[in-house]
């Protein structure tokens, strides 16, 4: 079972993910990333982490897409108002695989290439396993990105409060 | 067919033959979605049902009380209605978004009945993050509000999807940090943890825990009722502005599905509320057993029906909130009173050891306060009845 859903939530995720960028209406193209980042979460779950599948639901498919629809809502924008970039299919095709292989290089540089997942990983991904990794050895990376998301919000309140 | 039944019974993983896997998974599926079907699609009507009766009490008319005794069947009349209704799609209308939304609204509501515990074995799925869980699958509500508003392709439809995204975003936040100030007190996020910190009497949940959880629990309650478009929060659908908002051009089973969806919503709302603050399942330790089992069963299903009772209540006396005072409301008076009980609660759990004779002292307290709050709120509406210029009041809701 877990093997089945496996395969159905990656083909969602995959054929979501294609179709956000083949999409020509915007609204139709943030409903399949709404797709894809609803069957990542499943994949999550399938992982037995709760906790990033409640996250990954909460925040992207929640309150993330939720805001990026509402912006095209009040846009109201069109197929017609759509800005097309100047490259062609054939050089965007190549741009995307470019950079495809890039991602797949770092990852293989930085993660050490495919590792299988432990099959006796009780508590893997548990919200205890989770919390004990990011408070003590990712704890300075944890402050960082605190830090860096603090200054992010400050500085939207300050252009939102900015005078037109 | 041998290996299919061992694998039903014993579920312990992967078999390696691919048809049997998948006959597992539906029939799995099938379990889950009929248990849910079984359960919740009848209370949702009753509830629909009370909910009128309550309503026509409230403003001195009758109610629905001639299909089956006192009208009780009411929502299977309803219901038969709505599936014989045409099923109408405006012609400008997005077809695939407009007959996808209200599955997605129904999903998100149902999919929290998982972890909602009924007594302390009886749960669907006791998940380490419930609480979370909860939050999670209930924010695919609003998207699958949003997407009825739009792609009905009527102004009436998108204003109510709009003004119900901005509420549901705004609210979730004060619900959440309240909420998070009860995982703090408990040490999980698991629902059936939560409900294990507390105790059976009163001055051991989670409402009398400390003056913060005390207010907090307005809090969260007023963040609900926003999150669930029930007045004085239902601008989304404010009849009197917007026909019925976002579901103005549904007809048919799809405009049933948005019904069902907010009654579900009400129970969904009640038990969490009841889980984080007012001890859930919790019984005195009197019998074992089956015994305990229906006990706890009886005693979770009272709190939450006196809530459903509640909100039912509220509707029908307070009048809705502008949408700015409704922003207002959020923005500048429950984030922030929520960000101080989340500090509150961790500084008095710093302050005050769990069990120490000045919390007994303090949760005592707090009951009293309760308590007298309620008589206060009983003796004025005692002075109202004696004041209140009509000739004879028929209190009987049978009647």
């Amino acid at each position: 079972m877990q093997t089945i859903a496996f395969w159905v939530f990656s083909f969602l995720a995959v054929a979501g993910a294609v179709l956000t960028v083949t999409r020509k209406n915007p609204l139709s193209s943030a409903l399949s990333l709404v797709v894809s980042l609803v069957a990542v979460a499943g994949l999550f779950a399938t992982l037995s982490a709760h906790f990033l599948f409640a996250i990954q639901l909460l925040v992207y498919a929640g309150a993330v897409m939720v805001l990026v629809i509402y912006v095209i809502m009040i846009l109201n924008l069109r197929e017609r108002d759509m800005r097309v970039l100047g490259l062609s299919r054939p050089r965007a095709a190549l741009a995307s695989v470019a950079s495809l292989a890039v991602l797949l290089v770092l990852a293989r540089v930085f993660a050490g290439g495919r590792t299988a997942f432990p099959a006796d990983a009780k508590g893997l991904g548990s919200i205890e396993e989770l919390a004990t990794a990011l408070f003590t050895r990712y704890l300075l990376q944890f402050e960082v990105v605190s830090v860096l998301l603090l200054a992010a919000m400050v500085g939207a309140v300050v252009l939102a409060m900015r005078k037109f | 067919m041998q290996q299919l039944l061992d694998r039903f019974i014993e579920s312990r993983g992967w078999t390696g033959d691919w048809a049997i896997e998948l006959v597992y998974f539906l029939g799995m599926l099938f379990f889950a979605v009929a248990l849910l079907l079984v359960v919740v699609t009848p209370f949702t009507g009753i509830v629909s049902w009370a909910e009128r009766r309550i309503a026509a009490r409230m403003q001195s008319r009758v109610g629905p009380n001639r299909v089956g005794p006192q009208g009780i069947l009411q929502w299977a009349a309803d219901g038969l209605k709505c599936i014989l209704k045409e099923d109408l799609i405006p012609e400008d209308a997005d077809r695939i978004l407009f007959t996808a939304a209200p599955y997605l609204v129904f999903c998100g509501l149902f999919g929290a009945f998982a972890v909602l515990p009924f007594s302390e074995h009886l749960v669907i799925a006791d998940l380490d993050a419930g609480a979370f869980y909860v939050m999670a699958i209930t924010s695919l509500v609003p998207l699958g509000i949003i997407m009825s508003g739009w792609a009905s392709n009527n102004k009436w439809s998108l204003l109510g999807g709009m003004r119900s995204a901005a509420q549901i975003i705004s609210y979730e936040i004060p619900a959440a940090l309240s909420l998070l100030a009860v995982v703090l007190a408990a040490g999980t996020l698991s629902l059936q943890g939560i409900i294990r910190a507390q105790g059976w009497s009163p001055a051991d949940w989670f409402l009398f825990r400390n003056p913060f959880l005390f207010t907090g629990f307005f809090y969260f309650f007023v963040a609900n009722l926003a999150e669930g478009n029930r007045t004085p929060f239902d601008l989304p659908e404010a009849e009197s502005e917007l026909v019925a908002g976002y579901s103005t051009e549904y007809s048919g089973m799809r405009f049933a599905f948005f019904m069902l969806a907010e009654w579900a919503n009400l129970y969904v709302v009640a038990s969490v509320v009841n889980v984080a603050f007012l001890g859930g399942w919790n019984v005195p330790p009197i019998a074992e057993g089956v015994v305990l089992t229906i006990l706890q069963m009886v005693v979770f299903a009272a709190k939450s029906l006196v809530l459903v009772f509640v909100i039912i209540w509220v509707r029908w006396t307070l009048p809705r909130l502008r949408v700015d005072q409704m922003m207002l409301l959020c923005w500048k008076y429950l984030v922030p009173l929520s960000f101080l009980n989340v500090l509150g609660t961790a500084v008095w759990m710093m302050i005050v050891p769990e069990g120490s004779a000045a919390g007994r002292v303090a949760s005592w307290l707090l009951v009293l306060v309760g308590l007298s709050l309620s008589g206060l709120f009983g003796l004025r509406v005692r002075k109202n009845l004696k004041d209140a210029d009509v000739g004879r009041l028929y209190l009987n809701p049978f009647s």
